[in-house]
């Protein structure tokens, strides 16, 4: 269980990481199945958070280029973090409200030329989004731990 | 008698219809009631007031997070959180092996996927009889539960001559690879022994014993609200039509009584809402609480009266291989959530020693939770969902199933805590050291077949599960020709009590690959055939 923070730092959340992975504004259920379910991610429990997380949630909440910085650097080196866990909880409800649903699970169709294209398209723009990720947050990620004493707590910075 | 899963209900039955009467003990928690029977996947979303909570579970425990590449990629859904809740009354150890129970009423095939498939001699082997002797009893099976089924090339591995249905109708992936593998069949056959054919499944494809036919809804890892697929409770409710049937549901039975001369008295069941205990007397006491809990029941009545902590070796379950594929012909195209979802196709892989058969079922992604699969693309979330999406049509996972045997270093036995009054059950699981070998080789053959098919497996993904996932505990009371302590007559009498009997896979003496469920329903009629 986590402790609770403040829910204007949730919706800012779900609405930039709703915008984020689907492209669409979060609806008031999606808003408050993030709000209900948030309370119950797991990482203190995994024994996963890092003098780094709090760092990298502040990044990710600054708009789309943030997080998509942040999400694509802590899929690799902070994988189960604290960043990575909201982002799977979102995706998981996304998948499931009737708003979001299809926008979220639907195939893409079209020629398998045309999708192999895009598949190409999105996958070296991940990889860029990794390689801009380790230049920017590598170097900050290496001083917060190896400067900062103890990791601020979650409360006040997640 | 305790126990309403497969091996119960249809032990009862049969008792039944000889004109036996019937007092079926269980604890036996109930399936919640299905929303909108009729609404597809899709339409649930749309259709319930919560959806969300539906799909993830009021505490949220449908949502998978991050595990650093461990685990499955899928879990059971909360819908389906009853079959495995296990009540504190019923505390577990256990070293190298990770044990699901059920204590629901139907037992785990309230939520399996329903593959049933017949042991062959090979298979039977180290049993005391062989398939002549079951075939009856898979023909009564397969009567009672309805299985499509199609003759193909698996039937050289699996006796084709009960009634079967016509197959389920395919979807687009599973129909694509099976084309491909009509082409390429005889060079998937002599280069590496990988043969390809139709799941035998217990879900109806047409309307059959009062049950509607699978209509495509899309639901069936939440429940199937029609009961298109198998389940324990349909036989049940057969069950409750005779006049002789009793069902005692609310009870967990912890021992049975029995005299010097080896005669079961009674059994002593607790009830599970804490308001005391209850003793019932018969003539004849029939184990089928699952392989485990069986055990547990033995070993529980040997220690009461012996005072002595028994140990039964033996345990065995499925070693079971997830890997996961891509078929890029099927990129570009429709995948509808509407569709059966469970596995169409199945494999086998001969081996040099016939009884080491491996098996498995192919599964192609249709309606699923797709958060578990997309996180684990090692991309940002975004872009992993949008490749997700490119490739969804042609994502599948081939599941394969190992044998295991009897060792004398897995096994089952009791630790008592006299201030509770609960005995821990403690499981101790060791692998066989030949199994590392078929692992590699079997993995090795699977990817190679789907190359050869036109799939892709993705390298890093490939999840060896541990030993527990495959829910086929078995192996502890063993039945076989040779008089022994611990072990069971061929007619599923335990050895040592005169009127005691195990209807259950504690009874298996080997475990094939192949799922075991068919078997454990007909040998559990053949085993009430016999009751005097
Ligand atoms: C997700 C999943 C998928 C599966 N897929 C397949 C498949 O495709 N093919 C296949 O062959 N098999 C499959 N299986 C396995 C299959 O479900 C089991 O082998 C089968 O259900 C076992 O039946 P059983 O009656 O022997 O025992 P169980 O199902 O374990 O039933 C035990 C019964 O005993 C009762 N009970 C237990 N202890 C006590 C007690 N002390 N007192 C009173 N009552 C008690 C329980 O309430 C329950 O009713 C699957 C299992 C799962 C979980
Ligand atoms: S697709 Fe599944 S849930 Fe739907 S009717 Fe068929 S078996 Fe039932």
């Amino acid at each position: 269980m986590t402790e609770p923070i403040a829910t204007e730092l949730l919706d800012r959340e779900v609405a930039v990481f709703t915008r984020y992975l689907i492209g669409t504004t979060a609806s008031a259920y999606i808003c408050a199945c993030y709000r209900d379910g948030h309370s119950t991610i797991p990482y203190r429990g995994l024994g996963t958070t890092t003098k780094f997380d709090p760092m990298l949630l502040t990044i990710a909440r600054t708009g789309q280029a943030g997080v998509r910085l942040a999400d694509a650097y802590a899929r690799w080196f902070l994988p189960s973090g604290v960043l990575r866990q909201k982002l799977v909880l979102l995706l998981a409800i996304l998948e499931n409200a009737p708003t979001s649903s299809a926008a979220t699970t639907r195939a893409t169709l079209g020629s398998r030329t045309a999708v192999l294209a895009k598949i190409c398209g999105a996958t070296a723009s991940g990889v860029a989004a990794i390689v801009a990720g380790l230049l920017i947050l590598g170097p900050l990620h290496l001083v917060t731990t190896l400067v900062m004493p103890k990791h601020p707590s979650l409360d006040t910075h997640d | 008698m305790v126990g309403s899963g497969a091996s119960g209900v249809h032990f009862a039955l049969t008792a039944l219809q000889r004109g036996h009467q019937v007092l079926l003990l269980d604890v036996g928690y109930e399936r919640p009631k299905v929303p909108l029977p009729d609404a597809t996947f899709d339409g649930l979303k749309s259709g319930l007031d919560d959806p969300v909570r539906y799909f993830l579970g009021t505490q949220w425990d449908g949502v998978t997070y991050p595990k650093g590449g461990e685990g499955s990629f899928y879990q059971h859904p909360p819908s389906k959180s009853y079959v495995f809740h296990r009540p504190a009354t019923f505390p577990v150890s256990s070293d190298a092996i990770n044990p699901h129970f059920t204590f629901a009423r139907g037992g785990f095939a309230e939520a399996w996927t329903a593959g049933v498939y017949p042991f062959t001699d090979d298979d039977l082997a180290a049993f005391p009889f062989g398939y002549e002797e079951l075939r009856p009893h898979y023909l009564e099976v397969a009567r009672r539960i309805g299985i499509a089924a199609e003759h193909d090339d698996l039937a050289q591995f699996m006796p084709f001559d009960a009634e079967y249905l016509p197959p389920l109708d395919l979807d687009s992936h599973s129909r694509h690879l099976l084309g491909v593998y009509a082409r390429k069949r005889m060079q998937l056959h002599q280069r590496l022994g990988f043969f390809l054919g139709r799941s035998r499944v217990a879900t109806l494809s047409v309307a059959y014993g009062g049950r509607k036919e699978c209509s495509s809804l899309g639901r069936c890892l939440w429940g199937c609200p029609h009961d298109a697929i198998y389940r324990p409770s349909v036989t049940l409710a057969e069950c409750a039509t005779y006049p002789g049937f009793t069902y005692r549901p609310g009870v967990m039975v912890k021992r049975f009584d029995y005299d010097v001369g080896g005669n079961v008295t009674g059994f002593e069941a607790a009830s599970i809402d804490g308001k005391g205990t209850e003793r019932h007397e018969a003539d004849v006491f029939v184990l089928a609480a699952g392989g485990l809990p069986t055990s547990k029941i033995y070993l529980e009545s040997l220690r009461a009266k012996t005072g002595h902590v028994g140990s039964l070796p033996g345990l065995m379950d499925n070693r079971q291989i997830h890997i996961p594929f891509l078929t890029p012909a099927m990129i570009g195209r429709d995948a509808p959530s509407s569709s059966y979802q469970f596995h169409h196709l199945a494999f086998g892989m001969p081996q040099a020693n016939p009884a080491h058969y491996v098996h498995g079922q192919i599964t192609t992604l249709k309606a699923a939770g797709i958060h578990p699969i997309v996180q684990s693309i090692p991309l940002d979330l975004r872009t992993s969902l949008r490749l997700f999406q490119a490739f969804r049509a042609g994502l599948g996972v081939a599941n394969i199933n190992l044998h295991d045997s009897r060792r004398s270093d897995s096994h089952v036995t009791l630790q008592p805590d006299s201030t509770s009054g609960l005995s821990r059950l403690i499981l101790r699981y060791a692998s066989d050291p030949a199994e590392a070998h078929l692992i590699d080789s079997s993995i090795a053959t699977v990817k190679r077949a789907l190359r050869s098919m036109g799939s892709f497996v993705p390298p890093g993904m490939t999840r060896i599960l541990p030993k527990g996932w495959s829910v086929h505990y078995t192996g502890t009371l063993p039945m076989q020709e040779a008089e022994a302590e611990h072990t069971c007559r061929p007619n599923g009498r335990v050895n040592g009590f005169l009127n005691l009997y195990v209807a259950d896979g504690a009874a298996f003496p080997f475990l094939p690959a192949k799922n075991l469920t068919f078997t454990l329903m007909a040998n559990a009629v053949r085993i009430a055939e016999a009751i005097p």
